[in-house]
């Protein structure tokens, strides 16, 4: 899951005043992530969509849920072509389904 | 409000002895953790927090952590913005002076969505967190500052804040 900072942040906290399931976005891949231009081009992650893109994390489902597995298609300028999930859990639900797996946090550079 | 009063070093210390700012926390992550021994149960080497603190000109502050409310320091360090993110209320959105006091205290503004429903007002309608800027919809141009917050019927969104007022600008919906 692509993430920005802030994200990332509450993803770790150490304060324990974070709620991290809030941190979670909606969309996934199965695909290696290797920069910001991958997640930008074929993730179709636009500006518009997530201003900052500055972290890849991997993620635990911890219970069974409903999502949309294809091919990201195109957005704006960009054309898309990588894989994506789409999940069916609402953004208040999401810290109910999904874990982040400690030491997987990634820069993209 | 006095203009010139500015946070600076808002960090948090743990019961290990470790202090780091709070806006390097991210790339401490990022270099140690892959580290044997660094891990979330051990809070990444800091221990259990104990309290945070900062300082405006020479004073120094402090909080608990207890008492201390999941906070960032403003963009122009003229205060915080803090966020009850355990509490699922509309009003879980905290401005603090460069003090730490509470200055005014924020409700989600479902009434710049889209969707207007009176029942958005209620829980789990609340904010997140602070945001990199969105871009406003009706004029095409990037927002300052911004929070996001869940909003019941309508989903997730952003809105434009000016935090020296308390006052939200506009809103976007978030598609994440």
């Amino acid at each position: 899951m692509v993430v920005d900072d802030i994200a990332f942040k509450t993803l770790t906290d150490p304060t324990g005043k974070a709620n991290k399931g809030r941190a979670f976005g909606g969309w996934a891949t199965f695909d290696e992530v290797p920069n910001k231009s991958y997640a930008r081009n074929q993730l179709a992650i636009t500006a518009e969509m997530k201003p900052n893109i500055g972290y890849v994390v991997e993620v635990e489902i911890t219970k069974p849920i409903n999502a949309k597995i294809g091919i990201v298609g195109p957005q704006d300028a960009v054309k898309g072509g990588g894989n994506q999930l789409h999940f069916f859990v609402t953004a208040a639900d999401r810290s109910e389904v999904f874990r982040y797996i400690t030491g997987s946090g990634k820069v993209l550079p | 409000m006095n203009a010139k009063l500015k946070v600076r070093d808002f960090t948090m210390h743990g019961t290990s002895g470790l202090s780091i700012l709070h806006d390097k926390w991210v790339n401490w992550v990022i270099e140690h953790q892959n580290e044997k021994g660094f891990s979330p149960e051990n809070n990444y080497g800091l221990g259990r927090i104990s309290h945070h603190s900062w300082f405006v000109n020479n004073d120094k502050f402090e909080i608990s952590n207890e008492q201390w409310i999941y906070s960032y320091v403003l963009p122009d360090a003229t205060g915080f913005i803090g966020f009850e993110q355990n509490r699922w209320e509309n009003d879980n959105c905290v401005l603090f002076d460069v003090y730490g006091k509470e200055r005014t205290r924020l409700t989600v503004p479902w009434q710049l969505t889209r969707q207007l429903n009176p029942k958005s007002a209620k829980p789990p309608t609340s904010f997140n967190n602070i945001s990199d800027p969105y871009i406003n919809p009706e004029n095409g141009k990037q927002g300052v500052f911004g929070v996001t917050a869940w909003v019941e019927y309508a989903g997730k969104y952003y809105f434009e804040l000016d935090y020296h007022t308390g006052t939200f600008l506009w809103g976007t919906e978030i598609r994440d």
